[in-house]
């Protein structure tokens, strides 16, 4: 088959063009930065969210590290991924601010030490200067439920769990939801959150020191005189009362007075050295 | 017929990084892979396939033939497709180009399984993940592969035959998706366990009809449209300007206070001989209070004509009315005694 001495690998066939860029890419910004034919030989980049026309738009170079950023005309910078320019890789690995994989610049050791001549600093592109090729982007929309993202930053994908606890449940159920005027409603799932406390919460405080004595209420009191006895529970609140009767007399000395701290019970009547 | 993508790849290694590709027969002859058995290849990595782009690859495993099928087997060095890889079957028949899909199978799937693999095919894990916790299946990896003319091949390779590839043939990072942290699969709900008591010193033990000290899964694999809906003292705050809910607590909010207390699980039961979730007492079942006055300690202060006296091994307070030293003199007697 003679057609096959004019096909080069894919690579090699892809080194002295300007792959993965676009055809129209000038890889020169206006300070004379320039990316070389050859410094990226292949791509695959897919941030989340990325608009049309991705492009590189950003170098940044430290004493020891290169940082490639990639943006689009509407976001701005969405991925980047930083490598040593002193003993570089053969790719770049990119990410987005959140850490999601965003994509592979693909190249070799020795080219990517090109970067070494770069001056430290940042050096800026346009997007119809470093625009890929779309062939190398996969669009990622962001659309449904991508993650959960906490106030510290964390992020939380795939299959993720909300736990209740220290005094909140979480559940599951099923409520009819409203869809509108002249629309059935339609079962929809719920996450229902209780936030009820944990009444044994000082007893968890103390756990951990195992300090907590468990206590010894009295839950019922019983009377007795002589071979008479009753059994006296608290009420709803938790509360019983002594009181004097008027069973035998209406008239009775006896006397139950409340104190700061508990019962004073005493007759009254005249003493006997008065 | 003029020249296009798969033609050229035809002629070269792609999709394959470029190099000479020799595979070997079980008895460690090489054999060079002839550049047109394959002209494309693209993989997605699943969210739990671990595969870091840049670090992990995706190499031809072996070629088996059975009379004019091939069979192509691809593994991932991602740590999470161990035990799994692509199978791709194509008949010397099938047409130039033809594309075929697949998802990841587990390796004891494997028609053609090596001596050396049979081990490992029993510890193989699932090809899917989530599939054992009743979340949809979803594959590890998946992946498309495009033959071209397989006659070159077919010249190497007798009916039976095997050839044993290596992680250094392998396919163009830049042909491999990574889908990891890309979205929220499924949200799943579960409670801590709620501080229970334990008995007093010297009682009998408190025990609950289910094992304590867990996390109780109260829903697995929630997923499409949930709404969330404020439960007691909830206050749910949406911002649609940022994008984001806030969970606060105010008593009385959402669904007002609980009149009874939340069940972290279903079936979630007080022990027995009490009433209560997490087996205290209620306010009804403890003595808080006597004529209202309440406290850690209780005085029962017998005053004039009356005598109080304790016995703490009987746990009695013993009342005398014993109206002593006044001038009207009625004896009377009562005692009383506590249950703790």
């Amino acid at each position: 088959m003679p057609s096959r001495l004019f096909h080069r690998e894919w690579i090699a066939e892809q080194e002295t063009t300007r792959y993965p860029f676009a055809e129209t890419a000038s890889l020169t910004n206006e300070e004379g930065d320039m990316i070389l034919d050859g410094l990226f030989l292949d791509a695959i980049l897919y941030p989340i969210g990325a608009g049309p026309r991705l492009y590189l738009a950003e170098v940044e170079i430290d004493h020891q590290d290169v940082t490639v950023s990639v943006g689009d005309s509407v976001s701005g910078i969405l991925a980047s991924g930083t490598v040593s320019h002193l003993s570089p890789p053969d790719a770049i690995s990119l990410t987005d601010s959140l850490g999601r994989p965003a994509g592979l610049l693909v190249s070799e050791a020795s080219r990517l030490a090109i970067f070494q001549s770069w001056s430290v600093g940042t050096h800026t592109f346009l997007p119809e200067q470093t625009e890929f090729a779309a062939t190398v982007t996969v669009p990622s929309p962001e659309v449904g439920l991508r993650g959960i993202l906490l106030e510290d930053g964390s992020l939380f994908t795939g299959d993720v769990w909300i736990v209740g606890s220290d005094g909140i449940v979480v559940r599951d159920t099923q409520v009819l939801a409203d869809m509108g005027p002249c629309q059935e409603p339609v079962l929809t799932d719920v996450i229902r959150i209780d936030i009820v406390g944990d009444p044994l919460f000082r007893r968890r405080l103390c756990t951990p020191g195992n300090i907590f004595e468990t206590p010894r209420f009295i839950r019922t009191v019983e009377f007795r005189k002589g071979a008479q006895s009753f059994t006296c529970t608290p009420d709803a609140f938790g509360n019983m009362r002594v009181l004097v009767g008027t069973h035998m007399a209406e008239d009775t000395v006896l006397r139950v007075h409340t104190t700061d701290r508990g019962l004073l019970i005493e007759a009254v009547g005249e003493k006997l050295n008065a | 017929m003029r020249p296009g993508f798969y033609n050229d790849n035809a002629a070269r290694h792609y999709p394959l990084v470029s190099a000479p590709h020799e595979l070997q027969t079980p008895d460690g002859d090489p054999v060079l892979l002839p550049k047109s058995v394959f002209v494309d290849f693209g993989a997605i990595m699943g969210m739990d396939a671990g595969y870091v782009a840049g670090s992990h690859r995706i190499y031809l495993r072996k070629i088996c033939r059975f009379g004019d099928r091939f069979l192509f087997e691809f593994r991932s060095d991602a740590p999470g497709t161990f035990g799994t890889s692509l199978f791709f079957s194509r008949e010397l028949s099938d047409d130039i180009n033809q594309t075929e899909y697949q998802d990841s199978q587990n390796w004891d799937q494997d028609e053609c399984s090596l001596d050396s693999e049979s081990s490992a095919q029993s510890s193989t894990p699932s090809s899917s993940s989530s599939s054992s916790d009743g979340c949809p299946d979803e594959p590890l990896w998946s992946g498309f592969l495009i033959c071209g003319d397989l006659s070159e091949l077919a010249e190497l390779m007798a009916s039976g035959a095997v050839l044993i590839g290596s992680d250094d043939i392998r396919i163009e990072p830049a042909l491999i998706r990574d889908l990891a942290m890309g979205h929220v699969r499924s949200i799943n709900l579960a409670n801590d366990d709620r501080t229970r008591v334990d008995a007093p010193d010297g009682c009998d033990e408190i025990v609950f009809p289910f094992p304590t000290g867990q996390t109780y899964v109260r829903a697995r694999c929630l997923t499409g449209a949930l709404q969330l809906i404020a439960g007691h003292n909830t206050v749910l705050t949406q911002d649609q300007f940022d994008n984001s809910i806030t969970v606060s607590a105010e008593v009385g909010a959402g669904e007002g206070e609980p009149c009874e207390q939340v069940a972290l699980f279903a079936g979630e039961a007080p022990p027995d001989g009490r009433t209560l979730l997490d087996g205290a007492l209620g306010c009804n079942e403890v003595l808080r209070s006597i004529n209202g006055i309440g406290g850690q300690f209780f005085d029962i202060i017998g005053g004039q004509g009356v005598a109080v006296t304790s016995d703490p091994e009987t746990n009695t307070v013993s009342i005398d009315i014993s109206m002593i030293n006044l001038a009207i003199c009625a004896p009377s007697e009562s005692s009383a005694s506590s249950e703790g």
